[in-house]
Formats: C-alpha cells, structure tokens, sequence
C-alpha cells in the first residue's frame, strides 16, 4: 500500500515544482535572449562594472554625506515610521490578502488535507523568506554605507515584526467590504497626521501597535470564516503567475480571471445598452482600465511623484522632468488604446477605431490631471506671470503629442506603419521647448504656432475623411 | 466560383519551431471546408493566424480578393466572424450585452440585430438567460452565447473551431441548421473538427494538416481516416 503524503509534503510539493516551472520559463527566457557567448561576455562586462563601483573605488564614500543625513533621519523618524509601515498592509488588503494561497493550494484542501493546515504553511513560509530577504538586504546596506548596523537592524526587526503582526489583519480585512476597507485605511492616515502635527507620533505608534496585537487576539478563532476562496485564489493566481518580464518577451499576458467584481450585482449594470458606441465603449474601457488598475496607479503615480520631487533637485531637471512626463503618458496612453484591442472578445472583433479613439480621449485627459496639478503649483510658485503661457505650452504639446502617438497607434492596429512617424518625432522634438523656457520665457509663445499647427492637422484630417 | 479566400505560403514560427510552414490553399464563395488533424496539427493557429491574432513570419492571406491582411486590416477584419474552442466572454458583460457589442462592432442596424437576437436565443433555448453574466451560465450555455455572437452578422467568411464543442444535441441540430442556411446566402465556412462524420453533410472539402503542413487536401468524400500517431 502507498503511503499518503502529508499535508506538509503535499504543499512542498506544489511549492517545488512551482519553483521548478518558473525556473524553467525564466531560463527559456533567457536563452530566447541572450546565447552563450553574450550572457559570457555580459557577466563578465557586469562583474567588471560592480567590482569597479563597490570594490575598487570608494565610489560609494562620496554618498556618506547623503548616509549620515539618512541615519539621522532614520533615529529621529523611527516613531513616525512605526505608525506609517501597518497602514501599507491596509492599503495592501484592497487588492491582496497577503497570504498566497492559489488554486493549487485550494486543490490541496479538496483532497484529504485541511486548508487551514496549507494556509498555515504559506504564511509561516512567508514570514521565513521574508526574513531571509531582510537578512540579506540589511547585511548588503551594512556592508555598502556608514550607516549605523545596529540602527538598520532595528528597522529590519520592526519591518519583519509587523509584516508578521499584520498577516491576520490584511488576510480578514481583504475579504471585508470596501467600504470597512476605506474607513480603516483613511481613520490610520487621519491618526498619523494628528499625530505628526502634534508631535506625539510615538503615543499613536504604541497605540496603533496595541490595536494591531488586540486584533490578531480578536481575529484567531475567525481565521476561516466568511472566506471567498474564490476571490482569494483568482487574485493569487495572478500574482503568482504574472511575469511580467516573461509577458514583454512572449507576447503573451497572463491576465488575471477577474471573475468577481463589486460593480457586477448591481441592477442597472445589467441593463442591456443604449444601443451606441459611447455606451458599449464606455464600459469596454472601465473593464479595461479595472483589469490594468495596478499599472495605471504605478505610471501615474511615479509622474506625480517624479514632478513633486524634482523641483527641489534643480529647475533644470524639473522642467527636463516635466517633458519627460508628457511624453511618458502621452505613449502610456497610446499604449493602453491599442492594448485594448488584443485582449478578450475584442480582439476578434471588427475594430471600428476611431469611435474607440473617440470614446477614450477623455479618460486620457482625466489620467493627465494628477499630473497637472503638481505642473501648476510648481509653475505658479516659481514662473510667476509667466505660469500662464508656461502652461499653454504644457497644454499645447500635450494635446500635439497625444495626438501624434495615438495617430500611430491607429495607423499600428491597421497594419499601416511601422513604430516611426514623422509627425511623432516632431512632437517628441517640440517637447525641448519645455526646456528651453528655463533659458527664454518667451519660447512659451511658440505654443500659438503649435495651436495653429494641430488645428491646421485637424483640418487637414477631417477634410481627408470627408474626401475619402 | 470565386476565391474567398487565398492563403498563400503561410509560415507562422516562434524562433524555429515552425507552427505552420508553407500553408497554401483557397475557399471559394458558399463553400465549407474542414480542417483535420491531430490535436497539435496547427488548426486552431491556422484559425488564429487568419483572424489576426497570431502573427505571421511569412505569406499572405487576401479576403474577397482585395482585403489583404496586410495592408487592409480593419476591412479585412470586418468581413470574418470567429468562433474560437474555448468561448472568449468578458465576466463584466451579459449575454445581451455580448450581442449588442457584436452588432455594433459589425455595424448592424438595431432592429435588424433584436431580431436576430430573438430568433436565435430561442432556437439555441437560452431565454431568460440574456440578463446574465457569463459565470452564471453552464459551459454549454457559454459556448451558445459565443455562437449566436458570430451567427448575427452577415459576413463573408466564418471561422469556426470545433463547432459543436459542449453544445447538446438540439442545439447541434439547429446550430447545423443555421449554419445550412448562411452557407445558401453565399457565406463561406471555414471549420476544424475531430468529428468528422459529424460535419461530412456539411463540408464541401477537407485539408489535412500535420505538424504545421498540409499533407493532404480534396473532397470531403475522399476522406477516409487520420491515422494514429503511433501508426505513422
């Protein structure tokens, strides 16, 4: 008779050959990459670039400045940051339940196996690897800069500590209602901006430490109640199976089931449609900007950040960073447009293109907004007067370089062109304008010609339509 | 009878494995074709390289003699209605909503489309089900909404894989039926199957395919059996 495995090397061995398969692609993606010969000659260019920085020049001592400035901030914040590392786990719990329990796993609890016991597992697993990996990037920051090795440890320790303290808390509050979600996630950030400004972040860390030790008391005996596995496997079967580096290669997403979502019991979200693109379009779009939320939030956020941050670098570089960000987005958009029709149902559908281009300019000029505020405020503070004409010239070459890659991309879905385009590359060239406005405030004036060049294309365009 | 279709010296690779390699043949106007073989031949790449979705590395595929792949593709595209195996139904919308995406995107007129709707809901039995959402239907329920989408346009062209997977057997009748039907209005078929018998009234020709070439082509009477891979 064979001996049945336990549920311990059950789940080993789901994780092993999860493991293995994921070694196996990465390695095909490597060698569908690189052949012998350059990954040799890469290694060896990349062990001579690493030893020349870390090794054979203190290229690193000329940083210590910016360390110590780190270190003193890291001993007065430790209180503050004690309060802000819990609320990443909220925010965390909107779309992840933090332990990675796949359909896979699932399976396990069908079979003669408690998925209590598997779920146990995973999050002691968590927890050891999570460890391992602060180990090592806490000795590699020990090893590279003067900051203080016992001052690094400390946050390592509290870093690891909470991870483990709050597992409980994201697994349950991942499967409450948004609404409770929101409420905690905003009631954390309210706590910690009192408490910062009336300077007693250490009270509310300890508070807030409390609270999160009375919840894992309060919460043990209902770790498996009221659980949508469901929700809870399609979310980790994305996470684990989404190698986005692997998709770029291949060309082949892995998308996420998407089998639940909080709009779809509502009534009036079953009504058929006004029988017009604007509505079928309009919901094409929600779907597809549901389905990319994480990377929508990452490019648009980094923009913001990136714009909020650069002034206090030198205006040269914010303004350098501000044509950047209107070139980022304006291709970010182009990209989401035509990624809309190589996924699902549309793909095999017949493209009426220009409606859907119709349909998704506003949603390009909303996503543009959080970038705009900071461009303004930083304007404003710094140009003065000038602010005005300043963000003429924003606007103008937004809308031209919107205009020039979503041309493209039109013109990509119908096979037509290749990746270049004149008009592209006039409007990626007009963006050195922004930068120019640094040296000759009176360069912004240009944007009136551009005004007159875009109307001019819009004609132009219309007339060819028309014509044609 | 005039060429629907021309696929000339098809070759779709990912690095060097070849998928399909020199694939050429031709489907004329009202003519249904079946494409056979073993699993893993190259049908549903076939399908998919003729709808678009899979990219070829050479050859040239031309519908209705001027709407190349190539040059012409959101025509070309409007002239071919695809059913896919697995069915491809977005979870955000029901199957009403389904078919009012088909219409629009096939730029049908409403009323046209409510017909249509009407009639083939009924005959594929799936009233009460058009406020649905896909999850709330059975595979085969799926698989009808899928087919009553490609049925409602008028197109040129169908491209059907494994047509009667998780269908029952009244709705294979009746699929079948509809199917007689597009074919005497001028619609061309083009289908991959396992059950050949099941498609020998229905289909004008075979092409059999093997390892990403045709090996074998001809009336579809001509047709006996694969055989076994074992065999070979």
């Amino acid at each position: 008779m064979m001996n049945q495995l336990s549920s311990w090397q059950s789940y080993w061995l789901i994780r092993s050959n999860r493991f293995r398969k994921k070694r196996a692609i990465k390695k095909q993606l490597v060698m569908l990459s690189l052949d012998k010969t350059t990954a040799f000659y890469s290694l060896i260019v990349g062990g001579y670039v690493f030893a020349s920085i870390f090794i054979f020049n203190d290229f690193m001592q000329q940083f210590d400045d910016y360390f110590l400035i780190i270190e003193q901030q890291m001993g007065e914040r430790f209180w503050l940051i004690l309060t802000l590392v819990p609320i990443r786990y909220v925010f965390q719990s909107f779309r992840n339940p933090g332990v990675l329990i796949t359909s896979s796993e699932y399976q396990l609890g069908v079979l003669p196996h408690s998925i209590k016991k598997i779920a146990y597992y995973v999050a002691i697993e968590k927890w050891i690897m999570q460890l391992v990996r602060y180990v090592i990037i806490g000795t590699f920051i020990i090893l590279i800069t003067p900051i203080d090795a016992f001052l690094i440890w400390i946050y390592f320790l509290l870093f690891w500590t909470i991870e483990v303290l709050m597992t409980i808390p994201q697994w349950k509050l991942f499967q409450a209602h948004f609404m409770v979600k929101l409420v905690i996630f905003l009631s954390l950030l309210l706590v910690d901006i009192v408490g910062t400004i009336i300077h007693q972040s250490k009270l509310i860390s300890i508070a807030i430490l409390l609270t999160v030790l009375v919840s894992n008391f309060l919460l043990r005996k209902k770790l498996f109640s009221q659980i949508h596995w469901g929700r809870v496997t399609e979310v980790n079967n994305y996470l684990v199976w989404n190698m986005p580096l692997i998709s770029r290669a291949t060309k082949i997403k892995f998308r996420r089931e998407r089998k639940y979502n909080i709009f779809q019991n509502m009534a009036s979200r079953k009504r058929p449609f006004a029988y017009t693109n604007i509505a079928i379009h309009k919901r094409l779009w929600l779907q597809h900007f549901r389905e990319n939320i994480e990377f929508i939030i990452q490019v648009i956020g980094g923009l913001f950040l990136a714009i909020v941050i650069l002034p206090f670098v030198k205006d040269l570089i914010a303004l350098i960073g501000i044509a950047i960000s209107i070139h980022v987005y304006t291709l970010f958009a182009a990209s989401m447009f035509r990624d809309r029709f190589h996924s699902g149902i549309v793909q095999v559908l017949p493209w009426d293109v220009k409606s859907f281009r119709n349909t998704m300019k506003h949603w390009s000029v909303l996503g543009f907004i959080p970038i705009m505020i900071p461009i303004i405020i930083y304007s404003i503070i710094q140009f003065s007067w000038w602010s005005i004409s300043f963000l003429l010239l924003i606007i103008t070459l937004f809308i031209m370089n919107l205009t020039a890659k979503m041309d493209n991309a039109e013109a990509l879905l119908d096979k037509k062109i290749t990746d270049f385009s004149v008009k592209g590359v006039v409007a990626f060239l007009s963006l050195f304008l922004i930068v120019l406005f640094e040296f000759q405030p009176y360069i912004s004036f240009v944007s009136i010609l551009l005004l007159a060049y875009i109307v001019f294309q819009n004609y132009k365009s219309k007339r060819k339509k028309h014509g044609g | 009878m005039n060429n629907l279709l021309i696929v000339k010296n098809l070759e779709v690779a990912i690095k060097e494995n070849k998928l399909l390699d020199n694939i050429s043949f031709t489907l004329s106007e009202g003519s249904v074709v079946a494409l056979v073989g073993h699993n893993g031949a190259g049908k549903s790449t076939l399908m998919k390289t003729i709808m678009g979705i899979q990219e070829k590395n050479d050859g040239e595929i031309i519908i209705d003699e001027k709407y190349n792949q190539d040059s012409n593709y959101l025509d070309y595209k409007k002239k071919i209605a695809f059913i896919p195996e697995e069915p491809l139904l977005m979870s955000e919308l029901t199957a009403m909503q389904h078919f009012q995406l088909y219409g629009k995107s096939y730029q049908m007129e409403e009323d046209e489309l409510k017909r249509r709707i009407e009639r083939y809901v009924e005959g594929f039995e799936l009233q009460g089900k058009l406020n649905e959402y896909p999850e709330s239907l059975s595979k085969g329920m799926r698989q009808k909404v899928q087919t009553i989408c490609a049925m409602l346009p008028d197109v040129p062209l169908l491209l059907i894989d494994e047509p009667f997977m998780g269908l029952d057997i009244y709705a294979v009748d009746y699929f079948e039926e509809i199917l007689r039907e597009k074919v005497a209005c001028g619609t061309s078929i083009l289908l991959t199957t396992h059950q050949i018998k099941r498609v020998k009234d229905l289909a004008d020709h075979f092409i059999l395919l093997q390892e990403g070439e045709i090996i074998h082509k001809g009336k579809i009477a001509e047709f006996e059996t694969i055989k076994r891979r074992r065999e070979e």
